[in-house]
């Protein structure tokens, strides 16, 4: 693992004094938007897809959080976190997918990912996994949740810590404390004692 | 520590967890990745956003974009020099795209070419929904299509075995805009008595040449024969038949309903595509996430859908079972599809084969059918002394020879096949003569009585007995004092009583025994029947015991209910206009169940009020449904069969009081009403021998314009088979006054989610509270309400 844990560590250091100058040499000229891009959209695609479980929304998604962004740059404030701020428009936008869907659940459709169809016995399984995680997941306290998902879209520690506003330290013990959390919660699945279910979509 | 290996997972999942790193977060961790695989964005998706974005970002700067920032240039492609075109040039132009967008859009819809987009599974279903009776840019089709049920994993109660199956094919060729053929055959293998022998429908053909519909169901013998008229909505191409999303026979005017559902009550998803027959198809899952059905419950597994990705048609269809999910209830998918076939116009006639009773409802028979030889009966009516009796019924390719009058006094009537000259063997043969003591004699001991259709509202009693080898089979009946015997080898049971029941008098003789006099009973059933638009049935056959209780109209519906000697309901017979009651819920088809007098019927699930089941059914523009505390769906099935237009009512009886609740736990009641109501109590069958309680709760207040139907509370001991709960994947849990609850929400369209039952467990009794349904979908009181009634029951 050494090898890689150490390019991962090394990925992890903060992007925000390279992203500071892209904002601000994408300000000047909108050419200059295009790192900036693909620096984040495999980031907020992945994210996207997470909470909205499909290719297509999440496709739908991904061009909406950027179209607004790259309309919205001209009044980004110097100083911030363009993670964070990239990240609160994905979430609103995520967010308005939902209300207009009507949907009450987050992670739902991740079960029916389009990777070829499975036995059903495979479907079978996999759904109960996917079930007793979506619930676990749900009765997470959100910031708690939040650090997950960032985790699992594939964000890295700086990117997530920025987009939640917390400090690098804090999301990895928000993240240590939600797996605690949800081995409890599917221990007790297991068991057959069901977590309540919340209708909550942040 | 675990953020370094959780990071690493997302390089390898088979990465193994540091020494320090609890095993157990270490393995969540992985589970979690593992779980919830996320894919990367696909290439073309990324190049193309970015070069939508580098487009908008240079539109914007052209256009609004504050002047202290220099626009974004617009790599490789000149900006247009515009210039001011010539008017004659600017219309010229303009005329010929307008031709060159007609052009493609009218070679779009020859080809049934549809354009290359991204589209949403919600648009996929509701396309889907509309190519079920018109696919896309079709003229003509021509589709077969094998379709499989495993009862056991829709009917676990019905006593099927895990192999037990049915098997259907259906070809269909269909030529826009109104002619069809759809050829049905139907295979079961059954080790239930119980069980219906076509569950997806009878083996048959169904054809249409445009001016009339022949639908003939090969093992009633029978070919219906009616005028093409709405049988499929406005325009569309696709025949009625068994719809390859919900597996039963919808009209087409429910198409409209079955999309609204879909919408309303599904979550369809898109999964990978995939190819069906050659077909290019989106697979869409749908899963059932609101308006689950406990009346169908084996229709509230997921469904996945294979839809072809040009015409929208429905190619593939898989429903996963209720009760075991990863077992397959259903599969229907197409085998071969060919759109914009050339059919043979010959495909469209169809001869039905020798001996089926033709039942023609574009002109219904005034009088016998007595061909050529009307007035030769006559005068042999006048010869004999006695009146002479013809069928009204039409026998496929059978005609009616010249009647003859034999000694002792006794009218012949052979029918023989047309064409085939007088050396031909009879089919069929009617013998006419005056009754006399002597006839009991004939009637062999095996032989089983047969009710049929008498003069006016009356019904008689035939006798049937099956032939062998050797002899025919027969049918005895005496009517108006005239003994006729029915013999042949070809018509069986239902032919024979179909003709017997058709009797047509030749005029001119009259009759010489009187009708019977009808009952009171009778007297109110013929004034509902005057009243009312659609024909009111009645059973000639109900169970020993059973005696009507005077029929009632509830708004637009008639009840007959049938009371049992305890002075219980022991049948309930309700009637009203094709459409008015779970015939207008395509998810309330049930299990199809062909009748022996050729209709088909659909069974519900049993209920606490309804062992056996509801057994509904449509027919000559009426629903009827009957029902019963200790019926078996064999039961329910002959009293369905015995349905007649004409019959009296009969005697009726008095109505006896409901005895009072006799159940064996503590019957719990609730403290708290949200409105003044009324209450009655009733003993119901819970399952497993168990009896149950249900406390009808009517409000005093009553609007008869609108429900008066107030809470229902079921109680039964936990241990009984029916305080089982349903499945609800909606179900929520709540604690209300300490006890654990079950709740099922359900969101209706424009309207906010509403509390629809609470079932919980008090003191080993299993309780559920149901909500009152009111018109337009909204429910009486609100959860508030009903919480506080849950709490209240002591």
């Amino acid at each position: 693992m050494g090898e890689k844990a150490a390019s991962v560590a090394e990925a992890e250091s903060s992007p925000s004094a390279d992203d500071e100058k892209l904002v601000m040499a994408a300000r000047r000229d909108p050419q200059a938007f295009t790192p900036l891009y693909q620096r984040y959209v495999g980031p907020i695609y992945r994210y996207c897809y997470l909470r909205l479980g499909d290719r297509a929304a999440a496709e739908d998604a991904t061009s909406e959080i950027f179209t607004k962004a790259l309309a919205a740059l001209p009044g980004y404030r110097a100083g911030g976190s363009f993670a964070a701020w990239l990240f609160r428009i994905a979430h609103n936008v995520v967010h308005d997918v939902y209300r207009r869907a009507h949907s009450t659940a987050t992670l739902d459709a991740a079960g029916d990912r389009p990777d070829g169809e499975p036995s059903p016995l495979d479907a079978l399984i996999t759904q109960d996994h996917m079930a007793a995680t979506r619930a676990a997941l749900k009765a997470l306290p959100a910031a708690q949740r939040r650090a997950v998902e960032l985790q699992l879209a594939g964000w890295s520690v700086a990117d997530s810590a920025a987009a939640l506003g917390v400090s690098t330290g804090a999301l990895k013990l928000l993240r240590f404390r939600a797996l605690r959390r949800l081995r409890t919660l599917l221990a007790q699945e297991r068991d057959g004692i069901p977590s309540e279910v919340r209708y909550d979509v942040e | 520590m675990l953020q370094l290996y959780w990071s690493s997972l997302v390089a390898s999942a088979e990465e193994s967890p540091p020494a320090g790193l609890d095993p157990e977060i270490a393995a969540l961790a992985r589970h979690l990745t593992r779980a919830q695989p996320i894919p990367e964005p696909e290439s073309a998706f990324v190049a193309r956003l970015q070069e939508q974005l580098t487009g908008q970002a240079a539109a914007r700067m052209n256009g609004r974009a504050p002047q202290h920032v220099r626009p974004w240039p617009i790599p490789r492609v000149a900006r247009p020099q515009y210039r001011r075109l010539p008017l004659a040039v600017a219309l010229a132009a303009a005329l010929a795209l307008a031709l060159l967008i007609v052009a493609v859009a009218t070679l779009t819809t020859i080809f049934g070419i549809a354009p290359a987009q991204k589209v949403t599974a919600q648009t996929i279903v509701r396309q889907a929904i509309t190519a079920m009776s018109s696919p896309m840019g079709a003229r003509s089709l021509a589709v077969t299509e094998e379709a499989t049920l495993w009862p056991a994993q829709g009917y676990p109660n019905f006593g099927y075995t895990q192999s037990d199956m049915v098997h259907s094919t259906l070809t269909r060729y269909v030529q826009g805009p109104n002619r069809w053929r759809v050829v049905t055959t139907t295979t079961a293998r059954l080790h239930t008595t119980s069980a219906p022998l076509s569950v997806l429908g009878p083996s048959g053909v169904s054809v249409s040449d445009g001016s009339s519909v022949l639908e003939y169901c090969r093992p009633c013998q029978t070919l219906q024969v009616q005028r093409y008229a709405g049988q499929r909505a406005p325009g569309a191409l696709w025949p009625l038949g068994p719809s390859p999303i919900t597996g039963v026979t919808m009209p087409a005017q429910n198409l409209t309903a079955l999309l609204r559902q879909l919408q309303e009550c599904y979550q369809p998803r898109r999964l990978a595509d995939a190819t069906v027959a050659g077909r290019a198809a989106y697979v869409i899952s749908l899963a059932p996430r609101r308006c689950f059905s406990a009346s169908a419950a084996e229709e509230n597994g997921r469904r996945v859908i294979w839809v072809d990705k040009q015409t929208f048609l429905v190619l593939k269809s898989v429903l996963y079972s209720v009760y075991d999910p990863a077992k397959i209830f259903q599969e229907a998918r197409v085998t071969r599809v060919q759109y914009n076939a050339a059919v043979p116009a010959s495909l469209f006639t169809y001869a039905a084969p020798l001996g089926t009773r033709i039942l023609d409802a574009r002109k219904p028979p005034a009088g016998p059918n007595v061909g050529a030889y009307g007035a030769a009966l006559r005068g042999l009516a006048t010869r004999a002394g006695f009146a002479i009796f013809v069928p009204r019924e039409r026998l496929a390719g059978l005609v009616l020879r010249r009647p003859q009058l034999t000694a002792p006094p006794e009218i012949r009537l052979v029918y023989a096949p047309a064409g085939r000259g007088a050396a031909a063997p009879a089919s069929v043969v009617i013998t006419e003569h005056p009754a006399t003591r002597a006839e009991a004699s004939t009637i062999p001991p095996h032989a089983q009585p047969v009710l049929v259709a008498g003069p006016g509202t009356t019904t008689l009693t035939a006798w049937y007995w099956p032939g062998t080898r050797q002899s025919a089979n027969r049918l005895l009946l005496v009517r108006e004092g005239i003994a006729l015997a029915f013999s042949s080898h070809l018509l069986g049971h239902d032919g024979l009583a179909a003709l017997a029941g058709s009797l047509g008098r030749i005029a001119g003789v009259p009759a010489t025994t009187p009708s019977p006099t009808p009952g009171a009973g009778s007297d109110a059933l013929a004034a509902l029947r005057a009243r009312v638009p659609f024909p009111i049935v009645v059973p000639t056959y109900v169970p020993a015991g059973l005696r009507p209780l005077a029929p009632a109209l509830q708004g637009q519906i008639v009840q007959i209910d049938y009371q049992a000697p305890d002075g219980r309901i022991g049948l309930s017979v309700l009637e009203g206009a094709a459409g008015c009651c779970l015939d207008a819920d395509p998810r309330k088809g049930g299990r199809v169940v062909r009748l022996r007098n050729g209709v088909t019927a659909h069974l519900l699930a049993a209920s606490p009020s309804s062992a056996g089941g509801i057994l509904w059914w449509e027919r000559h523009g009426a629903y009827v449904a009957v029902s019963g505390p200790d019926l078996t769906p064999p039961n329910l099935e002959r009293i369905a069969a015995s349905m007649s237009e004409t019959a009296p009512l009969g005697p009726v009886a008095t109505p006896r009081p409901t005895p009072a609740p006799a159940a064996t736990f503590p019957v719990l009641r609730p403290r708290y009403l949200p409105e003044a109501m009324d209450v009655s109590e009733q003993i119901q069958a819970a399952g497993l021998g168990a009896a149950g309680v249900v406390l009808v709760y009517t409000p005093r207040a009553r609007d008869w314009n609108r429900s008066y139907q107030g809470l229902t509370l079921s109680e039964a001991p936990a241990t009984a088979a029916n305080s089982r709960p349903i499945p609800d994947p909606g179900a929520t849990q709540e604690t209300i006054g300490g006890r654990r609850v079950t709740v099922i929400r359900r969101t209706f369209a424009g309207h906010p989610p509403a509390c629809v039952s609470f079932a919980w467990t008090q003191r080993g009794v299993s309780l559920h509270l149901d909500n009152a349904f009111q018109p337009g979908n909204t429910l009486r009181y609100t959860c508030a309400q009903l919480r506080g009634v849950v709490a209240s029951v002591r």
